[in-house]
């Protein structure tokens, strides 16, 4: 009892300090301006005394006026001196004349207080941290010589203030599987991992770290991750949801940069931008897409005034949430709450979209494109009309059926009827039998053409809905053309402060200009657009686009963001666990020209990267989240990756890189849930459907089921961090949705043909699937779920036939390849097959 | 003693045990009671903010607009005036979607309305037997938005606000008061005919976790996705997967203390129950003949009309309904029941006619069994829509959307049975007096399940976002007895 209550008190201990280490620089003392007074002058003051309107000539908005005397000749704050500051007396009055704020609840004693201690502490205006613009702290100077890394350097002090250590580093094997999940989004091929571990040494990790940077898959990996803020589909969402057939060419606009290594900085401006630099070729504006991935609500009937404000809002929104880790949005309606913004400066950035217009310029593609598009389309049309004749002639069948006339309105003639006849799909000897008055018919060519007649009418509902389905394929098809946005050079809008955010309200005019609490605007002319704003964006003393940008890539690469709401870098948002990290990381990208490729190189090639995940013990307490990096992250892969390890462990993974959508394979009746707009899946042939998760064509009203239940975005509005479920219908899919299933039939059928002994074998599958080797505990339990299906399935011969389907092994019989298939699937379902560990 | 400490300990004691050859379910049922915080905590049964009036609801979502002066608010002026103007006044500050203003003219009503039950209230005849339950219903026929057009509407109903990417109502149940359920989801979704036009936002958990997203029940093949085995998998073969997967699994956890490894091996016993749990729950066998008969489960549906689909969609909602029952009754929080071809922009008489025959007796039944059942009193059973439709006709035999006011009724609960909750004017166009805003009647529900909307908050994007929108005020009128605030 003694030693557990012990046990309690040091962990409490540990607890409290954890969490003070916890607290960014800025917030170490006891009341911080941006937590504390800001949002409470903002809330309670700022009303009268404020960018608005300042009563008595008083606003507390500027530290300046605030200690300046008022329009009676006192000081609202006297710094350093709470007793004699008029405000604090003024908040604490009972007169109703004279107490402060005059409308609403007096201020609690508790923020009182906060407002006492921060004057009485000198009422420094101190600027948010995220404002000010980003410096390379000096490096720790710990032994250097130990550890080169900036990165690990500045974890280690953290880690030492807090009395812990970093992890051992991770094995070799799981190296190479995190490298390849987190670079690529692929396992590691077996051969590769067996050659890393056997020569393991520095130079092969980063000779591997260069390999995968160099691979066409990186830029699907982290084309991927900007897409989610991207809000990317292949719909344009609400009632009708109509197809765009032509998305895609943004979304591998994307993966080529990123593969070609363009500049971040570059890669923001064309996108916000593109169409306004000087002789914008196809591709930049091919990357003013990102504003074209928006919904869009094509439903008739709507107020188009009342969309084209929801499209800009989200337009800012969208910008300022991916780029500046802003929630702007927040001031559409009012100042921002928190966060310096005032609701003017909400629509004055907007302003830089109001004049966008929406345009998709049709480009020639290349010529294999433009051959391909033809084709397809003059094969569509030839089935048409095919099709359409076939109709004609069922629609006269149908009219003759019943009197039994139709070879009668033909007169009979044996030509016309051949040539009729032709039109349907239908066998030979059926063909002939029809040809034939009914005296010529033998009984059974009589029973077979009564048999026909009957089908006649389905047979008309078949072809109307081929034909139907022929319509929506030529919807689907690529035809050449690309979506971007260009400025409206004509009818330009006037921007006006909507009041409340409705869009009916106008308020005062404004023009294009940047939140004023971030660094200058230097726009090119008295006109600012949105390269302007780009520019202003991806400037050296922007304080936010860099750090945002860093940030994201730790967040890939370790699970969480050093802020970990990569969302919101303002006040309501969390602090840096690591502020000079932060900021080190940005300044590197900047100063390395925005170099991506660098900037994960520099990250996966620090000793904090390459720590063991495994849990601990006695940080749990001090540390539950790992704010403090002790160890790396380990975390189940996102929803398109788990399809694309199944599809890779298999063997099955179709590897080209973008292109159009595919449809895989869906559950029936999936669609009966959504909302028929002339849409239909019409499922993608071999090896189309076999190609990875993140070109699945996504409908957003009715997304693909299965990348759904591992928390793939909604892509409706811009998101910056996945959730991470953990659900029983992932299991189900897993265990049992048929492209799964086909994965462990694959592997399953692998095992079944390879020589050698069982245990080899397993380990085979390991090595395929784990990147490592069971060990004999491991190998015991599948052995013995093994033999346990040999002994079934051979006791039940036809449910093997069932299991192994098409992927029966040669040489194999199924009772064998059913058994082996089970412990495929066992090993595809463990959770650490799905986990980037 | 530290509880945490000691259930770590036992846990891994145990784990230590279960990999070394206990079978899974054993391995679950310890596992249950002492997870540790992983995201499978998510569903666990939480407290509300005050004593409860509803456990479970069951909101049977009509999409499309059912027009409320045809069917709930009886405005006998329509007929008197039918194909006269309306007054410039009423005219000015308004927009239609589809609607021109010159051409404007008040339409009659093809339904006759009287009086149903104790309380009186005035119900159509196209929902006769639904308005044979007025006993039990209280009718709001002030309710009213902003939204004029169908998703943005929807997203308005489900969400609190036109906007996607919030929670949807379930959600914002489950992620309250977790999910009572073992073996179910705590958010189904039951679908017949053609989909509403929201889709799938229309349940999505928006910025929560898709754990509290609706899990969409469905009308063919296997009631969820995925949850039959593959061919040539039997139980005892999956059976015999799942204790070597979670084997493994555990063998891992005692390597690396992840509680996420700990909540996967539950994850899979949960969906191994499902598999048997699911396919027992829409298997009616067990209902008697005079149940299947009372909700209509073998009715056919009448000849299609020009918009209606005919195909099997009267069979579907009954068994919806019927399932809906079933559903509540082993502890499932939250079920919709979706039906979206309520937008008469033409062919009203017919429409409508079709649209009520195929609900009226179902929902009328589902009422009576639950409340034969002893299961009204705590289920709460919502009728909604995302609007109503005009007073005005449109084209030769439509109304268009009309949001201004429109009609709901809820049932159970702790709502008042038998009651009129506020009154529109002399044509049904806007509420004279009690006017229930959308985000008012979403505070309300809430409140029903003890759960103050001002509290039930999430993070996103720094805001403290709540279902209603900053918006909402409860009915209190609407109660039997107001639970209170504690």
């Amino acid at each position: 009892m003694l030693k557990s209550i012990a046990l309690h008190c040091l962990a409490s201990c540990l607890l409290m300090l954890g969490t003070s280490y916890l607290l960014a620089v800025e917030q170490q003392r006891s009341v911080s301006f941006g937590r504390d007074i800001q949002p409470l002058l903002a809330r309670r003051c700022f009303v009268c005394h404020g960018p608005a309107e300042q009563r008595a000539g008083l606003a507390l908005h500027v530290r300046a006026s605030a200690t300046a005397p008022t329009a009676f000749g006192n000081y609202a704050i006297v710094a350093g001196h709470p007793d004699r500051s008029e405000l604090l007396s003024r908040v604490l009055s009972h007169d109703e004349g004279t107490r402060m704020p005059l409308e609403g609840p007096a201020l609690s004693a508790d923020e009182i207080g906060r407002l006492r201690e921060w004057i009485a502490q000198g009422a420094e205006y101190t600027r948010h941290w995220s404002f000010v613009v980003p410096q390379r702290a000096e490096l720790p100077a710990a032994d250097q010589a130990a550890s080169p890394s900036a990165i690990d350097l500045f974890v280690n002090q953290r880690l030492e203030e807090a009395g812990l250590q970093a992890s051992p580093e991770a094995d070799p094997h799981t190296l190479v599987r995190r490298l390849a999940l987190d670079l690529l989004g692929l396992l590691p091929k077996a051969e590769q991992v067996k050659r890393f571990v056997q020569a393991f040494s520095e130079d092969a990790y980063e000779k591997l770290v260069d390999e995968m940077l160099q691979s066409e898959h990186f830029g699907e990996r982290w084309g991927r991750h900007w897409l989610d803020l991207a809000r990317y589909a292949d719909t344009f969402g609400y009632e009708r949801d109509d197809v765009r057939p032509n998305a895609w060419r943004y979304r591998d606009w994307v993966l080529q940069s990123i593969n070609k290594n363009q500049p971040y900085d570059e890669f923001i401006t064309e996108q916000l931008a593109g169409d306004l630099l000087p002789d914008a070729t196809v591709d930049q504006q091919v990357a003013t897409g990102l504003h074209r991935m928006n919904t869009k609500n094509n439903e008739s009937g709507i107020n188009k005034e009342d969309y084209h404000n929801r499209e800009t809002v989200d337009r800012v929104n969208t910008t300022s949430t991916a780029v500046l880790g802003l929630t702007i949005g927040c001031a559409q309606c009012h100042d921002h709450k928190y966060d310096p913004i005032s609701q003017k400066e909400f629509y004055q950035f907007y302003s830089f979209f109001n004049n966008v217009a929406e345009q998709d310029v049709d480009i020639q593609g290349t010529g294999e494109e433009q051959a391909r598009y033809q084709r397809a389309l003059s094969d569509l049309e030839a089935k048409r009309e095919q099709l359409k004749t076939r109709r004609t002639v069922l629609e006269e069948m149908k009219e003759h059926a019943a009197a039994a006339t139709w070879r009668l309105s033909l007169n009979n003639d044996p030509q016309v009827l051949a040539d009729k006849l032709q039109s349907l799909e239908i066998s030979e000897s059926l063909r002939s039998s029809l040809q034939s008055s009914r005296a010529e018919q033998t009984a059974g060519q009589r029973r077979q053409v009564d048999a026909f007649w009957k089908t006649l009418v389905a047979l008309h509902d078949d072809t109307g809905k081929a034909l139907a389905q022929l319509s929506v394929q030529k919807r689907h098809l690529p035809k050449p053309y690309v979506m971007t946005l260009h400025e409206k050079a004509e009818e330009r809008r006037e921007t006006y402060l909507l009041v409340r955010g409705d869009f009916k309200q106008k308020g005062e005019r404004v023009e294009s200009q940047t939140p004023a609490a971030l660094s200058l605007f230097r726009p090119r002319s008295e006109a600012p657009d949105r390269l302007d704003l780009a520019r202003w964006i991806t400037s050296q003393d922007n304080p936010l686009a860099a750090r945002v940008a860093a940030n994201h890539f730790w967040k890939h690469l370790f699970g969480a963001g050093l802020v970990a709401t990569p969302d919101d870098f303002g006040a309501q948002g969390e602090p840096p666990s690591h502020p000079k990290l932060l900021d080190w990381l940005a300044v590197e990208l900047m100063e390395s020209g925005w170099d991506r490729k660098h900037l994960v190189k520099t990250i996966v090639m620090s000793k904090t990267y390459r720590q063991s995940s495994f849990h601990r013990a006695e940080v749990q307490q001090v540390d539950p989240e790992n704010r403090l990096l002790s160890r790396q992250s380990r975390f189940r892969v996102e929803a398109e990756i788990v399809r694309d390890l199944f599809l890779d462990a298999a063997g099955l993974l179709h590897p080209d890189v973008g292109g159009p959508t595919i449809h895989p394979r869906v559950p029936a009746a999936t669609e009966d849930l959504a909302y028929k707009y002339k849409t239909q899946w019409i499922v993608s042939d071999s090896p189309n459907c076999y190609r990875r998760g993140m070109y699945i064509h996504f409908k957003r009203t009715n997304p693909y089921p299965s990348l759904m239940m591992f928390d793939a975005p909604e892509s409706n509005v811009c998101l910056a961090m996945r959730s991470r479920s953990n659900t029983p219908l992932q299991a189900l899919a897993t265990l049992n949705d048929p492209v799964f299933v086909e994965c462990a039939q694959a592997l399953g059928r692998d095992l079944a043909i390879s020589n050698g002994v069982l245990e080899d074998r397993l380990q085979a599958a390991a090595a395929r699937c784990l990147s490592r080797t069971f060990t004999a505990h491991e190998v015991r339990i599948l052995l013995s779920l093994l033999q346990s299906q040999r002994v079934w399935y051979g006791d039940h011969p036809a449910e093997a036939d069932h299991l192994v389907a098409e992927y029966a092994a040669a040489g194999v019989p199924n009772t064998e390849t059913a058994a082996w298939l089970a412990v495929a699937r066992a090993v595809l379902n463990l959770d650490e097959f799905v986990t980037r560990e | 003693m530290d509880r945490e400490f000691h259930d770590r300990q036992t846990r891994r004691d145990f784990l230590t045990s279960a990999a070394s050859g206990l079978g899974g379910v054993a391995l679950t049922a310890m596992l249950q009671e002492q997870l540790p915080a992983s995201s499978s905590q998510a569903l666990r049964v939480r407290s509300p903010h005050f004593t409860p009036s509803a456990k479970r609801c069951i909101f049977i979502f009509m999409a499309g607009g059912p027009s409320h002066v045809d069917l709930f608010d009886p405005k006998p002026i329509l007929n008197e005036r039918d194909g006269q103007q309306l007054p410039d006044s009423l005219l000015k500050e308004v927009e239609f979607a589809f609607i021109k203003k010159e051409e404007a003219k008040l339409k009659g009503s093809p339904a006759r309305f009287r009086p149903r039950g104790e309380c009186g209230t005035e119900f159509s005849d196209m929902i006769p037997q639904i308005g044979g339950c007025a006993d039990d219903i209280a009718l709001v026929r002030t309710m009213y938005g902003e939204q004029f057009n169908h998703h943005p509407g929807q997203l308005l109903l489900s969400c609190g606000k036109a906007e996607m990417g919030r929670p949807t109502l379930g959600s914002w149940l489950v992620y309250g008061l977790g999910s009572e359920s073992e073996n179910l989801p705590g958010y189904v979704v039951l679908s017949a005919g053609r989909g509403a036009s929201g889709g799938s936002s229309n349940w999505s958990s928006g910025f929560l976790p898709s754990t509290y997203q609706g899990v969409s029940f469905r009308g063919k093949g296997d009631p969820i996705l995925y949850l039959s085995n593959p061919a040539g998998v039997h139980p005892v073969n999956q059976r015999a997967a799942l204790d070597a997967i979670g084997q493994l699994n555990a063998i891992r956890y005692q390597q690396v203390q992840d509680p996420e490894i700990a909540s996967r091996i539950e994850q899979y016993e949960l969906a191994f129950r499902m598999q048997s749990a699911a396919p027992e729950l829409t298997d009616l066998s067990g209902e008697t003949r005079r149940t299947l008969e009372a909700y209509g489960v073998d009715r056919a549906s009448p000849r299609p009309t020009a918009s209606m689909q005919g195909g099997d969609t009267y069979h579907r909602f009954s068994t919806n309904c019927l399932l809906a029952r079933r559903l509540v009754e082993r502890g499932v929080r939250f079920v919709n029941i979706v039906h979206a071809s309520w937008d008469q922009h033409g062919d009203l008489k017919h429409d409508l006619a079709w649209n009520c025959q195929m609900a009226d007796q179902p929902v009328a039944a589902l009422l009576r069994d639950l409340k034969s059942r002893g299961m009204l009193e705590e289920t709460l059973v919502v009728w909604a829509s995302e609007f109503g439709r005009t007073p005005l006709g449109q084209g030769d035999d439509g109304r268009d959307h009309h949001p201004f006011a429109f009609s709901i009724w809820m049932a159970g609960g702790g709502v008042q049975g038998g009651m009129v909750h506020g009154q529109t004017d002399e044509i049904g166009w806007a509420p004279v007096r009690d006017a229930v805003h959308i985000n008012d009647f979403q505070a309300t529900l809430l409140h029903l399940f003890g759960l103050d909307h001002e509290r039930l908050t999430a993070n996103y994007r720094g805001l403290g976002v709540r279902l209603t929108n900053l918006q909402g005020q409860v009915v209190h009128q609407l109660m039997n007895n107001s639970p209170a605030d504690v």
